[in-house]
């Protein structure tokens, strides 16, 4: 043990040596290294959890530098889990850190949970909080859980020695089109940071066994007040039971269901967001202009998937629906029909390349005179 | 009876408060619930907790006018 490096902790007669040594023994599972995620798993590196395992899909935008202070300008396009292991290494070489660059699903959570002592739910949506906890409940894992809304953010420890779980204290969630999340409504930069250590202390006092865990009650924090509140929930079984009852389905429960088309958001990806989330193996771009026609750039050359669209609806089903799929064509008629096809198909993330400044022109004489061809 | 109801997280953009009085006839909290979802009918679309004295409470519990009440739903920001 690094005696110099924990010296702080040593000091203090309820952690020690010992204590000390269970830190340097646990395994936490950070789930979203996101805006609650990069301050909690600084203090839970430096504090020398032994080993940690960090999943997020996500890349990181110049929107989120306001609050997730793991990232700098040039973690911009990089993956999230893997950023902020590379900083994390640098802060305690003693950590034996593993970044998960994959979307949580139902799939994946049983086998990564299995792995490790404790949960850490730091996402931004219900579908993937209820399906952290069914997966903890199923895993049987205490779960260390954060929220914010704008100037406000919750935190609670659920499933802790069979205590109340989140379905116990939310036991429904709200309809889709009232959820908004801090991309939509925003969020004060620091609520993450107060939300986030307060995750991180919980995290130590269960694997320390010191002190009162927030299990059975809700901390409720105002940045706007500075007040902070407990509000006791009681555990239903009936909910618990809930989760349970999905032990021998749950591998083929969809939580991120079907999207809602009444209010279209197509999503599009900047060149050069594709080009990091295809390099790393995240994405894959799929190509879908006819036979002879090429792609508008040579970024991609290896690393596209040639699928002319009018083949795309039989083919596509041999694709991997966790992935991110990057839609390219000459036309954008034909990239919105694809995307909706893939969505309605059950892929998981789609987006379609953005154009580059002039291609737009090129792509519409390019596309035609090929037409005309075929 | 006249009680002090708090709003929580999406609750505020939704009643345009953190904080009111209400009055009404009946003394269950299932009664001040009818009351607010009245005043309010997004509440009936939006799942949350009834918190009284800083604990969730079942409506049947009987209200006394110095309880604290707040509402409390889910947020899912991170």
């Amino acid at each position: 043990m690094d005696k110099q490096r924990y010296s702080r902790h040593l000091l203090l007669p309820e952690i020690g040596v010992a204590g000390q040594q269970k830190l340097l023994d646990a395994k936490v599972l950070v789930i979203g290294a996101g805006g609650l995620g990069c301050p909690l798993l600084q203090y839970l590196v430096a504090g020398g959890i032994g080993h940690i395992g960090i999943v997020d899909h996500d890349i990181v935008d110049k929107s989120n530098l306001i609050r997730q202070v793991l990232f700098g300008t040039n973690s911009l396009g990089i993956n999230k889990a893997k950023a902020a292991k590379e900083r994390l290494s640098d802060l305690n070489p003693d950590v034996r850190i593993k970044a998960f660059p994959s979307r949580l699903t139902s799939k994946n959570a049983l086998d990564l949970f299995k792995d490790y002592d404790l949960i850490v739910d730091g996402t931004d949506n219900f579908n993937t909080r209820y399906l952290v906890n069914d997966a903890c409940v199923l895993t049987k894992k205490p779960l260390v859980s954060g929220s914010l809304y704008k100037f406000e953010g919750q935190l609670s420890v659920f499933n802790f020695k069979d205590g109340p779980t989140f379905r116990c204290a939310y036991p429904e969630a709200p309809k889709d089109n009232l959820r908004l999340s801090c991309s939509e409504l925003g969020v004060l930069g620091v609520l993450p940071g107060i939300i986030g250590n307060l995750m991180a202390n919980e995290v130590l006092k269960i694997i320390l066994e010191i002190g009162e865990v927030l299990s059975g009650k809700i901390l409720i924090y105002s940045a706007m007040t500075g007040q902070m509140q407990h509000i006791g929930f009681p555990k239903r079984p009936e909910e618990i039971a809930k989760a349970i009852a999905l032990k021998d389905s749950f591998t083929t429960i969809d939580y991120h269901g079907k999207r809602d088309f009444g209010q279209e958001n197509i999503q599009y990806l900047s060149v050069i967001l594709a080009k990091n989330l295809v390099a790393e193996g995240i994405a894959l771009l799929v190509d879908i202009n006819q036979k002879g026609v090429s792609v508008d750039n040579d970024l991609f050359q290896n690393l596209r998937i040639k699928i002319p669209f009018g083949k795309l609806r039989r083919r596509m089903n041999a694709l991997d629906k966790e992935k991110t799929m990057i839609i390219t064509s000459a036309s954008e008629v034909k990239n919105q029909a694809a995307y909706r096809m893939m969505i309605k198909t059950g892929f998981k993330e789609v987006y379609i390349l953005e154009k580059r400044k002039g291609q737009s022109e090129f792509d519409k004489q390019n596309g035609r005179k090929k037409e005309k061809n075929t | 009876m006249i009680v002090n109801v708090k709003y929580l997280g999406m609750l505020v953009d939704q009643t345009g408060k953190t904080e009111e009085k209400i009055v009404f006839d009946n003394k269950s909290l299932a009664d001040l619930d009818s009351v607010l979802q009245g005043k309010y009918p997004i509440l009936k679309e939006l799942p949350y907790n009834l918190v009284v004295n800083h604990e969730v409470a079942s409506s049947s519990l009987e209200l006394q006018s110095t309880d604290e009440i707040a509402l409390l739903p889910p947020f899912a920001g991170g």
